[in-house]
């Protein structure tokens, strides 16, 4: 490591953009904020060229030859900017690292980032807000670099918050666009709605990253590396709190155990169905929903008597939620498809290439912590599998050109998550790398198309652009057949890895059919996406154009600040995948991964340094001919969603298709509807905040705090005050009334004769025995001269004479309560009192 | 002989007169004549009991109170003249001015 090179130039270089264009750049014309914009990535993208081929790369080639074939050392500039947070023993530097991984983010964020301004300079040359919209794109970059660049988990959350907050205020970029009022414009809503649900995933990433610090003492990659066994701490908490059971899944992370998490996927769809349509299958939803949450507890408390979780296993989880929303999987992927309300540049920034794959990276990153939990791996394919296939099905129903992309990223990111589940991190980062200029392509392309026609989006109004755009239906086509998975195109060889690796990665703790399981439903996932990008691909290029004459009169190729990046990025859509062969052509041929190996497979060193059977090559991983077979399988089936898709979509939407659809009209309006998933988390969760709030609001603050606490005080101030206000008249007599009456109630008090006397004794009196009673004034400050009688019978009139002494004698022949009382006499001022005392006599 | 309770009484009731006459009279008149029935309720309770004890002191604070008597009557009387030219009234409830 050396750490001499400035790597903080590399967010600093944006950032200051981003400032300048937020600050002054109103003042400025179109041209200096562009030069401003496009040159600080730009200038940030030669820093990150000089440091990964200059310096990096130098170091890689040393540490190679000197490891030989085993793991080599990591090599990495850092850079420490300077130390943010001192306080006593913790110290948090503002730290950045660029190691082989970084190197790769770093690269993907500038490169792609760059040519997404320049294309932007030409979409949104209409745009007379140019500023603040270039200044955003300059912060978010800025934050992803510092995210990607951080060498410590609260670096990277500044920068994950970062592209939070450009995120929102990209996507709310035209926040007043329907003309009413802001709050109740839908693209506001959409960048709130992002904002919020990546809010919960932080959340869970916070405690996470508390977990970690508070059991490792550091939130520095490196040397949580080194400390990586602290992490193994394990403890029961389901001893004293079994209750925790009826989170699903909880006990299967205690016990390593799978099946508590699967059985999430039925609370899902029985909530789907208590949501959908009809009165039956809200009752079979519920019962779904039962189904899966009981089995998930029972498996919990059954399994969870020899279980213990491990930090390494909670914390994974914790950040994996936290990936869930930045990287819009299930369940908190709902964000995504409503951000594209922003710009489409943005969507192809932050909604395809970069901020959606900060989750990937952060589980590349932390390999070694979720290498230590076979469990958390397990979920994070299990979520990615899912995701995959699901918001591939989604997108079979969309007619917005931006949804389908957007669907489609959500699937995409799916199989990233697939990949770094099932331990091929490399894969899983190679994956996010293609796919970055594929997306990216296709978004771009996708504005372009926008932009031609007039700003609509409606596939159904397209068609026949091929011979208007010649140049953008090539690049378009390209990114297709990449996304598809047909070779030798980028996106084959990126989601086929994964796929094998799917299938050929396993643990002991999985079931057995688990891999099976995840391969399967991303290769459906695979079908589908070759299905439904086709769909969009003849929908929007083939047959004759469906527009009316004015939008048609209108469309054009754009101009070269959009086409350029168009062309590049689909040429890496066609020739990057040649950075991963498939390991069946020899053993080293995949340079991704030699290059991601210092790093990506330091969490496998780590893991079997501790003797912790972990996520790794199962049975297959050395089979080519079933590696040869599944990839002629993926292929195959790619080719025949994609002839599907010709063969219904290639001349418009049919009368055939429409009838298709027609016949299960449920089903397509299910789909078309998102699975009413938005429906299921409104009902779930929304509307009873939205009644716990309204609880708060009109119970505790409106009633409790303004009513009672608020107003209430000044009331009661007020209203004393009114009476008080009478007192003080200024009439002089009055007040000597007052003053008179004082003195009254002062010489009654001061004459009264004391009554507070304890009689003794009160109990274990004999009959018949001759007993002394005494009485005791508790207090003789004073020096009155006091007289005393008794009465002894009961019957209120005195039995003795005055005395100057409180003592008598008596005799009790009765057993039982008796009643004595005691008279008092002040002699100067004639004043008498009484106390009584009740005996009881045995 | 005289007992002094009787004295004591006589006085405790000029003085009651003289309080209540200050309480609720409106007159500033009345109420300065109230008040030197007041003092001379104190005088006689002096004089009683330097009588009955045979102590002079008691008969000294008395010609003290009447020479103060003398001089509060003169002050007062030069403030009620200046107040009766000024408002045109011997009215104590016209008199509230140093409220607010």
């Amino acid at each position: 490591m050396t750490d001499n090179f400035p790597l903080y130039l590399i967010p600093l270089l944006p950032l200051l953009g981003a400032a300048l264009n937020l600050l002054v750049g109103r003042k400025l014309n179109r041209m200096a904020v562009y030069t401003v914009a496009c040159g600080s990535v730009l200038a940030a993208f030669a820093v990150v060229m000089v440091a990964a081929f200059g310096h990096l790369l130098p170091m890689w080639r040393a540490a190679h030859a000197q490891a030989g074939d085993a793991l080599m050392a990591t090599p990495a500039l850092v850079n420490t900017a300077f130390e943010w947070i001192p306080a006593g023993a913790v110290s948090i530097k503002l730290g950045l690292i660029l190691d082989p991984l970084s190197a790769v983010m770093v690269f993907t964020v500038t490169f792609v980032g760059f040519l997404i301004h320049l294309y932007s300079t030409g979409y949104m040359s209409h745009e007379k807000d140019y500023a603040r919209f270039f200044g955003y794109l300059n912060l978010f970059t800025g934050a992803m670099l510092l995210l990607v660049l951080g060498d410590n988990l609260l670096v990277l959350f500044v920068g994950w918050e970062g592209v939070g907050v450009c995120s929102y205020l990209l996507i709310g970029f035209w926040y007043n666009k329907s003309g009413t009022e802001v709050a109740g414009d839908e693209n506001a809503s959409a960048g709130r709605k992002a904002f919020i649900v990546n809010r919960v995933g932080d959340f869970a990433f916070i405690l996470g990253m508390f977990l970690i610090y508070s059991t490792a003492g550091t939130l520095n990659v490196v040397e949580l590396q080194a400390k990586a066994e602290t992490l193994m701490f394990s403890w029961n908490p389901l001893g004293d709190a079994g209750w925790l059971n009826i989170i699903p899944g909880i006990g299967s992370l205690a016990t390593g155990d799978l099946t508590g998490f699967l059985m999430i996927g039925l609370v899902i769809i029985g909530a789907v169905l208590v949501i959908k349509l009809e009165q039956w299958a809200e009752l079979i939803g519920w019962a779904v929903v039962l189904a899966g949450w009981g089995w998930s507890i029972a498996a919990g408390f059954y399994l969870d008597f020899a279980g213990t979780f491990t930090v390494a296993g909670v914390a994974a989880v914790l950040l994996l939620v936290g990936a869930t929303g930045k990287s819009a999987q299930i369940p908190l992927y709902v964000w995504l498809p409503d951000a594209m309300a922003g710009p489409t540049p943005v969507s192809a920034l932050i909604h395809a290439a970069t901020m959606v794959t900060a989750g990937v990276y952060m589980i590349a990153r932390l390999n070694f912590i979720y290498m230590m939990s076979p469990v958390a791996m397990g979920l994070v394919a299990l979520v990615g599998a899912c995701t995959a296939l699901y918001a591939a099905t989604i997108g079979f129903a969309q007619n917005d050109i931006k949804k389908v992309l957007a669907y489609s990223t959500i699937s995409q990111l799916g199989y990233m998550f697939i990949g770094v589940g099932v331990g091929a991190f490399a894969a899983g980062v190679f994956h996010l790398f293609t796919h970055a200029f594929f997306k990216a392509c296709l978004f771009l392309g996708a504005g372009a198309v926008i932009h031609a026609m007039s700003g609509k989006q409606d596939i159904r109004e397209m068609g026949g652009l091929r011979k208007l755009m010649p140049l953008t239906h090539i690049t378009f086509l390209v990114s297709c057949i990449a996304i598809a998975g047909i070779p030798p195109f980028a996106g084959f060889f990126s989601k086929d890895e994964v796929l094998w690796k799917a299938i050929s990665h396993g643990n002991p703790g999985w079931p057995t059919w688990f891999p099976m399981l995840i391969y399967v439903l991303g290769m459906a996932g695979a079908i589908c996406t070759a299905f439904y990008m086709f769909r969009l691909y003849f929908l929007t290029f083939a047959g004759e154009n469906r527009a009316d004459e004015h939008t048609q009169h209108h469309i054009h190729e754009q101009p070269w600040n959009m086409t350029v990046p168009l062309i590049v990025l689909a040429f890496g859509a066609a020739v990057l995948g040649f950075l991963g062969l498939p390991g069946v052509l020899g053993e080293h041929v995949n340079v991704f991964h030699n290059w991601l190996a210092p790093v990506v497979d330091r969490g496998q060193a780590i893991v079997a340094a501790a003797n912790i059977s972990s996520v790794g090559p199962n049975a297959f991983a050395h089979n080519h001919g079933l590696e040869w077979g599944l990839m002629g399988l993926s292929v195959t089936l790619a080719v025949v969603g994609i002839l599907v898709a010709r063969g219904w979509y290639a001349k418009g939407p049919s009368v055939k298709v429409e009838a298709m659809m027609a016949r299960v009209p449920r089903l397509h309006d299910l789909v078309y509807n998102k699975y009413k998933i938005d429906e299921v988390y409104f009902t779930l969760i929304v509307y009873p905040l939205r009644w716990i709030g309204m609880a708060l609001w009109k119970g505790v603050d409106a009633f409790f705090i303004d009513t009672v606490g608020v107003n209430g005080s000044g009331w009661v101030v007020r209203t004393a005050g009114r009476f008080a206000a009478r007192l003080q008249n200024g009439s002089a007599q009055r007040y000597l009334v007052g003053l008179v009456a004082g003195i009254a109630v002062l010489v009654f008090v001061l004459t009264m004769a004391p009554d507070n006397f304890v009689i003794k004794p009160g109990v274990k009196v004999k009959a018949g025995e001759q007993i002394t009673l005494d009485a005791t004034r508790k207090t003789t400050a004073d020096q009155r001269q006091l007289q005393y009688r008794w009465d002894l019978t009961g019957d209120g009139t005195p039995d003795t004479d005055w005395s100057t002494q409180t003592v008598t004698r008596h005799k009790f022949d009765r057993k039982g309560k008796h009643k004595v009382t005691l008279f008092v006499r002040d002699m100067r001022w004639r004043t008498t009192a009484t106390e009584s005392k009740t005996v009881e006599v045995q | 002989m005289i007992p002094i309770t009787h004295f004591l009484g006589l006085s405790a009731i000029l003085f009651g007169i003289g309080l209540l006459g200050v309480m609720i009279r409106r007159n500033i008149l009345i109420i300065m004549m109230s008040v030197e029935l007041m003092l001379n309720a104190v005088n006689l309770t002096l004089i009683a009991f330097s009588r009955a004890w045979g102590d002079a002191s008691g008969q000294g604070f008395a010609f003290f109170i009447i020479a103060l008597a003398a001089a509060e009557a003169a002050v007062g009387l030069a403030i009620v003249v200046a107040v009766f030219r000024t408002r045109r009234s011997v009215h104590v409830d016209d008199l509230k001015l140093m409220r607010n």
